[in-house]
């Protein structure tokens, strides 16, 4: 009803309805029918291929681990170690250049000490 | 939501499989590990001879000395670079404070160069030690000098401790100039006898091993054509042998006949184009000695 219309003046305006003129029942809209089929399917090759993928990734790992770790150790025991199977005479031939090696008269080994032997203060005076 | 459970679940999976597979990948590599070591203690316990071990000929000594030299080396630069420039700076300036500065420079500097020019000593006394080549006697009289240069140089880097002054430290700079020549002549002449005496010792040991190789293959059984090549193969070795035996004995004589005052740089650099051709020929017999063995 409008308020123009209202004829009774006692009424406060707080006494009213609030919205009584809105509270109309609105039309339920229907829910969209999902295709449960095609979503499920999306899913499962979601699933799936993150499962390949992290199973690569592990397997990925796992060969770089295993790579790794004989290389290292052929790595610190070649500088110690030449298995070289060798006869006795071979061995000591083999000695016998390395210490040939060492004598090399063009080796730099053992250098004079590179320093000023004429380090003073003053001139040196002329006797 | 049961769809997520479900992925949730799918990864948890993945990972333990994935955590069990790389569980498994380190005990193999562990695995591989041990193996590798087992393989290696049973092959050195059985097969001692067999391995070759690429070993620094130095002594533990020596290594440590060579250390320790570098790094004296590299104090010394810095404290003689501190004290050309404080000289510099004083000279400009003739200040009370820059002479204190440079006397203090000078102290550093001397007493870094006192500390190289002795650990040299000391590497060179030690190397020359274990030297096996050098005649016995030359070997002594040269550790006999290099012990008494360290003695006069120790009481030297004394005097240095205590100098306090400009003039000072001009009387020690006297002082010094005097040990430079007989300082050189020892270090020069240890030198030259570590450089002979490491190419006779290969010498004395390829002639043992030729001995040796003679001796093993001496009652064998092989053809004519083959017995012929190795007697050929010896006298070859035995030549080879004698050009390097007469030029080591030629350079330990010129050691022998010098004066004490004579060796200086030019003695070692001479020994040096000396040596050039002995060691050639060594190698060559090494290489002859080789090929023997096979046949």
């Amino acid at each position: 009803m409008n308020k123009l219309e209202q004829t009774n003046q006692t009424d406060f305006s707080y006494e009213e309805p609030i919205f009584s003129d809105f509270n109309v029942e609105l039309p339920v809209e229907p829910k969209p029918v999902v295709p449960e089929i095609k979503n499920s399917k999306k899913k499962k090759f979601i699933i799936i291929g993150l499962a390949i993928f992290f199973l690569i990734l592990v397997l990925v790992i796992v060969i770089i681990k295993l790579k790794k770790s004989p290389v290292e150790i052929t790595k610190d025991k070649e500088s110690e170690v030449i298995t070289k199977n060798l006869g006795p005479f071979e061995e000591r031939i083999k000695n016998a250049r390395i210490d040939l090696e060492i004598a090399d008269p063009s080796n730099q080994d053992l250098t004079y000490p590179p320093v000023n032997m004429e380090l003073r203060i003053d001139q040196k005076e002329k006797r | 939501m049961n769809q997520r459970k479900k992925l949730f679940l799918a990864i948890i999976v993945v990972f333990l499989i994935g955590s069990g597979i790389s569980k498994v990948g380190a005990q193999d590599s562990n695995k591989d590990v041990a193996q590798v070591t087992q393989e290696e203690t049973s092959f050195s316990g059985d097969e001692k001879t067999d391995l070759i071990f690429n070993k620094s000929r130095s002594t533990q000594k020596i290594l440590d000395l060579k250390v320790l030299y570098r790094d004296q080396i590299e104090a010394y630069r810095n404290s003689d670079k501190q004290f050309n420039i404080a000289k510099t700076h004083y000279f400009n300036v003739l200040t009370l404070i820059s002479l204190e500065e440079l006397v203090g420079s000078t102290k550093l500097a001397m007493s870094d160069r006192l500390k190289v020019l002795i650990t040299y000593l000391e590497l060179l006394s030690a190397t020359l030690e274990d030297t096996t080549g050098v005649e016995l006697a030359l070997k002594e009289e040269s550790l006999k000098q290099i012990r008494a240069t360290i003695i006069a140089l120790k009481l030297h880097q004394e005097d240095i401790a205590l100098a306090k002054d400009r003039a000072t430290f001009n009387l020690l700079a006297d002082d010094f100039s005097l040990f430079v020549e007989s300082y050189e002549q020892v270090s020069y002449r240890a030198l030259s006898l570590i450089r002979i005496g490491q190419i006779q010792a290969v010498y004395d040991a390829a002639t043992i091993i030729d001995a040796d190789i003679k001796k093993s293959k001496e009652g064998e059984d092989v053809g004519a054509v083959v017995e012929s090549k190795r007697v050929r193969a010896f006298q070859e070795i035995q030549r080879n042998f004698t050009i390097t035996n007469e030029g080591l004995i030629k350079l330990n004589d010129k050691v022998i006949s010098r004066e004490a005052e004579d060796f200086g740089r030019n003695f070692y650099e001479d020994t040096l184009v000396n040596l050039e051709p002995i060691y050639i020929q060594m190698s060559k017999s090494l290489d002859h000695l080789e090929e023997l063995l096979k046949l």
